[in-house]
């Protein structure tokens, strides 16, 4: 039995006036990998600011090993060992990769052992090694979303947030970041993955919930979300938009690739 | 209200400034006089705030339309109404000016200029003696000045009009506008209206209405120099009046103004005031309440406001 | 006329260094808070006078009491931020404007109420020696000092912000506010810190100061002009751009003093003129990013 790391009860959060999700219970249990899925503006992004208290909840609570968290600043979340690779990378511009990812490290947990946190980094972005001396404003987007999950690991996270890896990257960069992913799975450290790439997602997961319009519409295990019509329909009517388009095309290839291809 | 009977509300207001100042004892004509250029001044900081474009340097205005009329009359002899042109236009110009060189930029900038450029012409009127007398100041020739009646009525019915022209814009169809510009001037855009522009027009009339207060004073006292015409007071009392009687009202500029020349009034008599005291008291205003009101003192006057109209916030803490 | 050229190029230096100080101070607290201090020249005043007041009434150097100056101005800030702005951080930006005005004022108006206008200044030996370079050419031995001062104070804020965990966290929080929290960066505790530091630099450079100019209430709002000035020239969120614009400024205003007639009168409005000349043409100065309407 897993036990739950991470516990969404009724959650209810929003923007000024306006209530971006509602009713939002879920469960990370410990080593998983849990994805959540949904098409833009489901409010995917807006639970990931929820647990890393970027943004505070209205109503309900959250739950991590337990301890309630509802009212923790953000930093000390990170200390408490819940770390997020943002939507968008947010890498720091002006700063070279190595500083990006020292300050990664700079949580008093995870600050001593910054040495070790660095070499395990460097080991799974090796083109992290290459670039270290690089402004991280000037790299690439695929360059950018490794030194953002690298960043969040160097802060030791007992709870790994990834929040839409895959957004503008190539398919070729999807599926090098995936592979990384799972590698960190593989590690047992927990992740919580926020993807619109469904397939890509489900592929790494164990479990996942869909979310429509602010509100959990479906959950299951991975190989159930896979094959259900929901998920189906929200994945051919994203097909239909400019991004779907490219995210069929991407997702096929990331399937050919994903079959033929050797498995992580 | 109706269109009709405001125009005649008005319009009955200023027959009354002309017509009361023959019955005031002298001291409250004074009063009034004064009153009158601190609505002005008052008004106009409060229709630029309106805009989002928080002014600091408010008493350059003053200070041109003072210098104006010292040079003007002095050396054209000119009658003190028709001092008002040159002034306003003066006034205008470099309120524009000051739109300009600002464009798109966030209100920060703005505050910043407002606050450089009011130095600077502190700074011109002292080196340029030959022009403005310099440190030493220049008197208005007491021969061309008008008689405390007239001044009262000049002043008064001036101050009246500026209330018109802000109760105006506040009923047209700018208002809008303006509430956007306050949150985001992108917002403003979609409203139809080129920010930029508007931002001129703005500051533009601000520029000529602030000019007048420091006609009336220049012909009132009949003397200035760059210390005084430029007076940091100035700026202060244009701020606290709105901020006091109501931030982005109309009737707000007008009851603070009175408040604020009433409460100075008996400092003086019951403080000895001293320089220092009446600006350190200003100071404290606007810092306890910034801090005290619930949302500042902005958000005090935006909550009772909240209720009309639909106004596109864009979320604070959104990255 | 080769010895004017190098007598203002030497006065430009120096002067350049003192305003680097001047101006680094609210440069680094607007990187990191995007709040302008409109108090800040009322700061450097109060250092201005309490080294003058170290001076008379201890009789102790300014130069020795520049550090335990830039302390109490530390700490002053410190407090100054926690008890004001820290509350209203979340607020609209107008907010901000008129209570860091409202700072200044009441700073400026204490100052006259307790020591009036009458213009003070300290009086250490050296502000009276200078040195002959050359036949032409003078260095005052006071204004040296103070730019040697100065520099050494802006390359330790340099080497903080590039080498120290601090420091580094520091210029985080300054390009990415959200980010830095998720780095476990107290981004609240980081805004007191550099305003702290704002106000550390702000008093040591009125202690500097306290003898190369007349010391009253009023020398604060010329300070702050300038200072605008370099900042937005030299980029509002760019700490070497600070450097650049000062350098810049103090190099115009030492020209037009010396070439000029009454050059110095008139030097106190190029700070003015520079500022608009940068909004007109490059609002986001020389090395900055910040500007456009947010």
């Amino acid at each position: 039995m897993t036990t739950a790391m991470l516990e969404l009860h009724t959650i209810r959060a929003g923007y000024n006036d306006a209530i971006a999700i509602e009713n939002i219970s879920l469960t990370v249990g410990q080593g998983e990998v849990v994805c959540l899925l949904g098409a833009n503006g489901a409010g995917k992004t807006t639970t990931m600011r929820v647990v890393t208290g970027l943004i505070p909840l209205l109503s309900g609570a959250i739950r991590y090993h337990g301890e309630d968290i509802s009212h923790m600043p953000a930093h000390e979340r990170v200390t408490a060992g819940i770390c997020l690779s943002p939507e968008g990378r947010q890498v720091f511009p002006d700063l070279t990769v190595m500083e990006n990812l020292s300050l990664g490290s700079f949580n008093r947990r995870a600050r001593p052992n910054r040495k070790q946190s660095l070499e395990r980094v460097l080991t799974l972005f090796p083109k992290l090694h290459e670039r270290r001396s690089q402004a991280a404003g000037l790299m690439s987007g695929g360059e950018q979303q490794m030194l953002a999950i690298g960043r969040a690991l160097m802060g030791e996270p007992k709870l790994l947030a990834l929040d839409e890896p895959s957004l503008g990257l190539s398919p070729k960069m999807v599926s090098t970041v995936f592979e990384s992913i799972r590698t960190i799975a593989k590690s047992g450290i927990t992740i919580l993955l926020v993807e619109q790439n469904t397939r890509a997602a489900l592929a790494i997961a164990q479990r996942g919930y869909v979310l429509s319009a602010g509100r959990v519409v479906h959950e299951g295990t991975a190989t159930d979300l896979a094959q259900s019509e929901m998920v189906q329909k929200a994945f051919v009517g994203a097909a239909f938009t400019k991004q779907g388009v490219r995210t069929s095309r991407r997702e096929r290839r990331l399937a050919q690739s994903n079959e033929g291809g050797a498995g992580a | 209200m109706s269109s009709t009977r405001v125009w005649i509300v008005f319009a009955a207001a200023i027959i009354a400034s002309f017509v009361m100042p023959h019955f005031l004892p002298p001291g409250l004509s004074d009063w009034v006089t004064r009153l009158s250029t601190l609505i002005l001044v008052a008004i106009s900081w409060n229709m630029m705030a309106n805009a989002g474009l928080i002014s600091l340097g408010h008493s350059g205005f003053w200070g041109l339309g003072a210098y104006s009329v010292a040079l003007l009359a002095n050396a054209f002899h000119m009658p003190f109404w028709l001092s008002l042109i040159p002034a306003m236009l003066l006034g205008a110009i470099f309120g524009a000016f000051l739109a300009y060189i600002t464009g798109r930029l966030r209100g920060l900038f703005f505050a910043i200029s407002t606050l450089a450029t009011s130095e600077a012409l502190r700074v011109v009127a002292l080196m340029v003696p030959k022009l403005t007398g310099g440190a030493e100041g220049v008197f208005v020739f007491d021969q061309i000045r008008p008689d405390r009646v007239t001044m009262t009525s000049f002043a008064l019915s001036l101050a009246v009009v500026a209330v018109a022209i802000s109760y105006f814009l506040s009923r047209s169809r700018y208002q809008y506008a303006l509430r956007a510009m306050r949150d985001s001037e992108s917002a403003v855009q979609m409203l139809g209206v080129n920010p930029a522009r508007f931002r001129i027009g703005v500051t533009t009339l601000s520029g000529a209405v602030a000019a007048c207060g420091g006609v009336i004073s220049a012909w009132y006292t009949g003397y200035l120099d760059p210390g005084s015409a430029f007076d940091l007071k100035v700026t202060i009392s244009a701020q606290i009046a709105p901020l006091f009687g109501g931030l982005y009202t109309v009737a707000g500029p007008v009851i603070g103004s009175i408040a604020i020349l009433t409460l100075s009034e008996l400092t003086r008599l019951y403080f000895n005031y001293s320089g220092g005291v009446g600006l350190l008291v200003y100071g404290c205003i606007l810092v306890f309440g910034v801090l005290l009101m619930p949302s500042g003192l902005v958000g005090l006057w935006k909550r009772r406001r909240k209720r009309a109209g639909p106004v596109a916030a864009i979320p604070a803490g959104v990255k | 006329m080769a010895s004017l050229i190098f007598q203002i190029m030497v006065d430009s230096l120096l002067l350049g260094g003192v305003y680097t100080l001047m101006a680094v101070g609210l440069s680094l607290a607007f990187g990191v808070t995007r709040i302008i201090n409109f108090a800040h020249g009322d700061v450097v005043m109060y250092g201005a006078y309490a080294a003058f007041f170290a001076f008379v009434g201890l009789n102790i150097d300014p130069l020795l009491s520049l550090l335990f100056v830039a302390v109490l101005g530390g700490i002053g800030g410190y407090l100054l931020f926690k008890l004001t702005l820290d509350r209203i951080l979340d607020a609209a930006s107008i907010n901000q404007v008129l209570l860091t005005f409202g700072i200044g004022l009441v700073l400026q108006n204490v100052a006259v109420i307790l020591w009036t206008g009458d213009e003070r200044s300290t009086t250490p030996s050296y502000a009276f020696d200078s040195w002959f370079i050359s036949d032409d050419v003078v260095v005052a031995k006071g204004r040296l000092i103070a730019f040697g001062l100065a520099i050494a104070f802006v390359v330790l804020l340099l080497a903080w912000l590039r080498w120290s965990e601090l420091g580094r966290a520091t210029r985080a929080v300054s390009q990415n506010r959200a980010a830095a929290s998720l780095m476990g960066i107290n981004v609240r505790a980081m805004y007191g810190l550099s305003f702290a530091l704002s106000s550390a630099f702000g008093t040591a450079t009125g202690a500097i100061m306290s003898f190369l100019l007349p010391v009253t209430p009023f020398m604060g709002f010329p300070i702050l002009v300038k200072a605008f000035a370099i900042i937005i020239l030299g980029g509002l969120d760019s700490i070497i751009g600070t450097v650049i614009g000062a350098f810049f400024l103090a190099t115009a205003e030492t020209t037009i003093a010396y070439v000029v007639p009454q050059g110095i009168g008139w030097a106190e409005g190029v700070a003015f003129f520079l500022l608009v000349m940068v909004l007109i043409a490059r609002p986001n100065g020389i090395l900055g990013t910040v500007g456009r309407e947010a």
